[in-house]
């Protein structure tokens, strides 16, 4: 069932690719760079927040009425507040559509696996973060929004309380409080650029910025809209009255949407089965290993003898899978016996893409289940046929 | 639709049909219900389809090797420049294609008999129509095996 | 000239002039804008936005008429 959905899934993913490649030349075609433009508003986020923080005021008091001066009096300050407002709500789209788009298209596979789990912690902060810069701006919506994830945070079995209190900063809503949200709204940002590293980490020339096309689109696309339709805020909250009806942002703050219907233990339960489930994502494969055929051909394996220490499947290998180690001991053909490296696979890292033996003109990788042996008899056969 | 066209083809001459060796990345293109129990293309007949985990997989010199085998073309095919799952399989055998292009070009092989081709799984008309002209530019070419002809003794390349 | 080529090169001068016009429209919100008409910065912030856009827009249409991006890309 999961599987032939994720087919089918695949299918109209790849489908869709056909489609815009007809439009744009392949590589530029914005969804292969879904990536990349989290990359960017993300960089745009935290340019922008740098210039609101000169102005923000954590206070019950202030807190409102400095956002109002950036808006209202500070020379475009509403059009940088409307660019983190819209790059913020872009970065989870962006984010999101990258999640479903690697999910689709298989890239979890085999050591691919790290990206996913940092990929999953960086959807939670990213998320954690949107909800606290909602409660910022300290509106009504904002009030709303804080006692809605309190009710969620109190429903946590035993960690509730203790959630809650870290969260507000003590018991209750009180002066302290706008401090430390500031603080989970920073602090969990500079932590996104850690876990990006971990992101990051095994890959070789990683897609981090999209093409200047994208780079220039969606800056405009963002500061447009930031300027047609400003980021305004709400009444000032004021704790303890009676929030109106406003309009809230549905698919940014489903839970917080949620408890309004449902039990807050149920919301958090579902929240959690959800992430859950992202977490175990890459080890439940699509296909069986034997249905995989050549894709899963096993992990690459250096022919020690034929191994001249030239370091190209070094330099070509995407993920970091291949290091060089000083040669224990010359090797056997001609050329490699001068040698003074030798190239070494680390399991752990390689996805069995064999694009090592592509690079190798030496004969000195091999995927086991793919020979070289077997390519040159396949091609015998075809051209004697 | 594929049978009439192997018809045609197969009657039209199955001497001056090309013989073509294809790797096809298996994330790339499904050939699946293109391919006859032997891996050949249902629509060309002559054009034996090889599937390789990641067009990077491929080594020039197999490439080299199938030309001097008796192969008249041979082809890669990827995926889409930017989509490979590995990020960069498609974009370096570009990069090796080019140079090997450049290198057989000295022993006087054309360089229209070596083709990389980029297209995603669900890209099969667009496949097939670029097969379909590797096909013809092959013949424009003539028949006979330059590769076997203009080859220097060199016994084994690979090292280089 | 391909009629494909014409109406590339067509769209870059008419974006060029477009983007021109956007420029105009910044220096009039910045002339224009201040706290008590902020009207006119968000002119300026819209027409910034355009700009941006615009010259994304003329960047693809240049690569499509191959004259910027990967030489070999496209063949």
């Amino acid at each position: 069932m999961y599987r032939r959905a994720l087919t089918a899934l695949q299918r109209w993913t790849l489908r869709l690719d056909v489609a815009i490649n007809k439009v744009y030349p392949s590589d530029l075609n914005p969804l292969y760079y879904t990536g990349g433009l989290t990359n960017l508003f993300l960089f745009t986020l935290v340019l922008s927040g740098i210039f609101i923080f000169f102005y923000y005021v954590p206070s019950l008091s202030g807190a409102h009425q400095s956002v109002a001066y950036l808006t209202e009096r500070v020379p475009y300050g509403g059009l940088i507040r409307g660019i983190h407002r819209y790059a913020a709500d872009a970065f989870i789209v962006a984010a999101l559509l990258h999640l479903f788009r690697n999910w689709f298209t298989d890239r979890y596979l085999f050591s691919r696996d790290s990206p996913w789990i940092s990929g999953m912690f960086l959807l939670i902060f990213g998320g954690f973060i949107g909800i606290t810069g909602y409660i910022l701006v300290w509106d009504v919506r904002g009030l709303v929004v804080l006692s809605q994830l309190l009710t969620l945070l109190h429903a946590v079995p035993l960690l509730g309380p203790t959630l809650a209190w870290v969260l507000q900063a003590g018991v209750g809503i009180s002066e302290e409080t706008l401090p430390r949200i500031l603080y989970l709204h920073v602090g969990p940002a500079s932590l996104l650029y850690g876990l990006l590293w971990w992101h990051y980490v095994r890959l070789r020339h990683p897609k981090v910025w999209p093409p200047a096309t994208w780079v220039l689109v969606s800056l405009g696309v963002v500061t447009l809209l930031a300027a047609l339709v400003p980021a305004v805020s709400g009444e000032p909250a004021t704790p303890g009255a009676t929030p109106r009806t406003f309009w809230l942002d549905v698919f940014y703050l489903v839970p917080l949407w949620l408890v309004g219907y449902l039990p807050p233990l149920l919301v958090v339960l579902i929240v959690a089965a959800i992430f859950i489930a992202g977490f175990v994502i890459p080890y439940v494969t699509r296909e069986t290993p034997e249905a995989m055929g050549p894709r899963h051909p096993g992990v690459a394996q250096v022919i020690d003898g034929n191994c001249t220490g030239c370091e190209l499947c070094y330099y070509d290998c995407p993920y970091n899978a291949i290091v060089m180690v000083p040669s224990p001991y010359p090797g056997q053909t001609r050329a490699a016996a001068n040698r003074k490296l030798l190239a070494a696979v680390l399991d752990s890292r390689c996805v069995e893409c064999g694009i090592c033996i592509g690079a190798c003109p030496f004969e000195a990788l091999e995927l086991p289940g793919f020979l070289e042996s077997d390519v040159q008899r396949r091609v015998a056969e075809a051209v004697r046929a | 639709m594929s049978t009439q066209t192997s018809m045609t083809t197969g009657t039209a001459g199955t001497g001056a049909a090309p013989r073509v060796v294809g790797f096809v990345c298996d994330w790339a293109v499904a050939t699946t219900d293109l391919l006859d129990n032997a891996g050949r293309l249902r629509a060309h007949p002559t054009v034996v389809v090889i599937r390789v985990p990641c067009s990077g997989f491929i080594r020039p010199s197999w490439l080299e090797d199938a030309l001097k085998a008796g192969a008249q073309g041979v082809f890669v095919v990827g995926c889409p420049y930017g989509d490979c799952l590995n990020r960069e399989g498609n974009y370096l055998m570009r990069e090796r294609i080019d140079q090997l292009q450049r290198r057989l070009q000295r022993r006087k092989i054309e360089p229209e008999r070596l083709v990389m081709m980029a297209h995603g799984l669900h890209d099969r008309d667009a496949f097939l129509a670029e097969v379909a002209a590797m096909l013809e530019a092959l013949r424009a070419l003539g028949q006979g095996q330059p590769a076997r002809a203009a080859m220097p003794v060199s016994g084994r390349e690979g090292g280089q | 000239m391909s009629p494909d080529r014409r109406r590339y090169v067509t769209g870059v001068y008419l974006l060029s002039l477009l983007g021109m016009g956007c420029a105009v429209l910044v220096v009039v919100g910045e002339v224009f804008g201040g706290p008590e008409r902020r009207i006119f910065w968000n002119l300026g912030g819209a027409a910034l936005g355009g700009i941006f856009i615009i010259y994304g827009v003329i960047l693809l249409l240049l690569r499509k008429l191959g004259l910027v991006g990967p030489r070999r890309a496209e063949r």
